[in-house]
């Protein structure tokens, strides 16, 4: 009986070492709570993602991250330009009005700004398909001299020293480590987010009661079916591939398309198909932004095919459209604009002090 | 009135067996391998650089290529990767996976640390000059991989494997820089090369003695036998016909002297 109390006392213990033993270590380090997971909402009817976020899981500290990093113009050569610089959320994340990409000292580009959504479904990067990775995509236009013109070493030196993003990167990752691998995966979060499915074209297919095309927007949505779809394909109206659609080539640019990324010359003036989502938001048009304006694009396609030796066989004689057509088609393209990209709150630009 | 149990002698037994229990449910699963090596340690390599024979001096010696060219070295970069031994049966033992990039102008790269090394007897050392393509296939790499030492490729994403650059009066341009960026990872421009050195050694289980062997690469192994000259080629920054002849040269730049 003498020990009773010491016995009570072992029990209790173990009861209580065996209820912690076992328990996940939280990680986080500074106990206070971790990054909170998100969960991307995918459209209905889409393929599974390529991009893979097990390596780099969402949560709303890496994007709020993501999304600072984006928006923030003293990240650049000069601090003049961001990413949201060329990135602009109302032109679906493209370039509004410029042909030619431009960046720091006022350089010129010589390719158009790509527009940024449903990137996780992309598989290669740039018009030409040279980046082979979405977290890698980013250094590109960081680094180039004819964009943010930055050193990498230089930038994460900058970053480390402000103490705004030492706490972001505390708070998306734990510490107030700054790398390049935690930049360059809360960008991708961030971007992972910019998905565009959600337009009147979406909800028409979905069958949401009361969407209906119009009567021209029906007959556009059959146009495209017989004359675009092969290249544009549903639902995210790209194939992805790389095709000639018989561009002239400009001597001025000397692009090869890529040509350049496989050295093979049956590469020769390819270019990625892109997406027709947003596309009445995001001119100008082609991969060297020579066209303004949709009907000119809608022009090139019925008299202006180049025909050379990669063009594509699809688009080889050209595709006929009558000046009906093209209204028709106008008029389809609009429905696939979609504004809960442009007009999304989470993705709007951030406001950055010096 | 429950207190009682505590005088049963079963119930101390238990008492005392729970921590014990405790102790063995939460102890790591040690996964059922066939049989490992009951001895693990490691060894390490001590790279120098030369030139003919001598020292690499970089910056202010002027050297001359098989070619005729005079030129001076500012940068000499590449990664080793994939180091694995080579037993006396021919088996081929993996080493932990670690990825070096060795500088010449930064001494601390230039003693490599290889781990996971189990006892045997070992004839050859193994390695790959570059970055697997594995490695250039996967997104964002960090420590020696990671973007900002300037040795991936923005425009092409994939690994510059290694790096020669300097000056040399053979090149035309103002500032007669020449800049060789040996890369890519794919199809008939893959410059990745395996390089096996013979080196013989013992490990025994429990040796005190830390293996630690002298490679030298000899950077005049870049000219030849391929012509590598800086008049034809000073700038290499892109996967192809150049950048492969001089990884086919490079290969045979490193042996072992101790």
């Amino acid at each position: 009986m003498r020990h009773k109390a010491l016995y009570i006392a072992v029990a209790f213990g173990t009861l209580l070492l065996l209820a912690h033993a076992c328990k996940k270590e939280n990680r986080g380090g500074s106990g206070g709570p971790g990054p909170e997971p998100v969960t991307l909402s995918l459209p209905p009817g889409f393929p599974d993602p390529v991009y893979n976020f097990s390596g780099n899981p969402l949560t709303r500290q890496g994007i709020a991250l993501g999304r600072f990093i984006f928006y923030d113009y003293r990240l650049s050569k000069d601090s003049t330009v961001s990413c949201g610089f060329c990135h602009q959320q109302f032109a679906a994340f493209g370039h509004f009005d410029h042909a030619l990409s431009h960046g720091v000292g006022g350089r010129q580009g010589n390719r158009s700004v790509p527009t940024i959504f449903n990137m996780i479904w992309q598989k290669e990067f740039m018009w030409d398909g040279g980046v082979n990775n979405l977290e890698i995509q980013p250094l590109t236009p960081l680094t180039d001299h004819r964009e943010m013109g930055v050193d990498l070493k230089e930038l994460l030196q900058k970053m480390q020293a402000d103490p705004r993003y030492r706490q972001q990167f505390k708070a998306a990752f734990g510490t107030e480590e700054v790398t390049s691998e935690r930049m360059f995966k809360a960008i991708t979060q961030f971007v992972g987010t910019m998905i565009s499915g959600n337009s009147r074209y979406d909800s028409i297919i979905r069958k949401v009661p009361g969407a209906a095309f119009s009567p021209d927007e029906q007959v556009g949505y059959t146009l495209y079916q017989q004359k675009c779809a092969a290249c544009h394909k549903e639902p995210l109206f790209t194939d992805l591939s790389y095709r000639s659609n018989g561009l002239p080539y400009l001597a001025a640019l000397n692009d090869v398309g890529r040509m350049k990324i496989t050295g093979n010359t049956a590469d020769y003036l390819k270019f990625k198909v892109p997406s027709l989502r947003n596309i009445i938001r995001s001119s100008p048009y082609m991969h060297d932004g020579r066209y303004s304006d949709i009907f000119q694009v809608f022009g090139f396609y019925d008299h202006g095919v180049k025909d050379t030796i990669t063009t594509d066989v699809l688009v080889r004689k050209g595709v006929p459209l009558t000046s009906q057509q093209q209204r028709q088609l106008y008029l389809f393209l609009n429905t696939l604009t979609d504004y809960t990209l442009i007009n999304n709150k989470d993705l709007s630009e951030v406001l950055i002090e010096p | 009135m429950i207190l009682r149990i505590f005088t049963f002698y079963i119930f101390r037994c238990v008492l005392i067996c729970l921590p014990v229990l405790w102790l063995c449910g939460c102890a790591k699963k040690d996964k059922q391998d066939d049989t490992p090596p009951a001895f693990y340690t490691w060894m390490y390599l001590d790279v120098s650089h030369e030139m003919n024979g001598s020292q690499l001096v970089r910056n202010t010696k002027l050297y001359t290529n098989p070619a005729g060219e005079t030129f001076r070295v500012s940068q000499f970069r590449y990664y080793l990767s994939n180091f694995a031994l080579v037993d006396d049966a021919g088996k081929t033992i993996q080493l932990a996976s670690a990825y070096f990039l060795v500088d010449d102008a930064v001494d601390s790269t230039k003693h490599l640390r290889l781990d996971s090394l189990p006892a045997g007897t070992y004839k050859a050392l193994r390695f790959l000059v570059g970055v697997d393509s594995a490695r250039n296939n996967s997104g964002v790499q960090s420590g020696a991989l990671a973007p900002e030492n300037g040795m991936f490729w923005t425009w092409n994403s994939g690994y510059i494997m290694a790096k020669l650059e300097g000056t040399s009066d053979a090149v035309a341009s103002p500032a007669h820089a020449f800049q060789w960026h040996v890369g890519g990872f794919k199809g008939p421009y893959n410059v990745l090369k395996t390089v096996e050195l013979p080196l013989a050694f013992h490990v025994g289980a429990y040796t005190a003695a830390i293996p630690r062997f002298n490679v030298v690469a000899g950077l005049d192994k870049w000219f030849a036998p391929n012509t590598a000259s800086f008049a034809q080629s000073p700038v290499i920054m892109a996967p192809g016909e150049a950048a492969l002849n001089i990884a086919k040269n490079y290969q045979q730049m490193f042996s072992i002297k101790n």
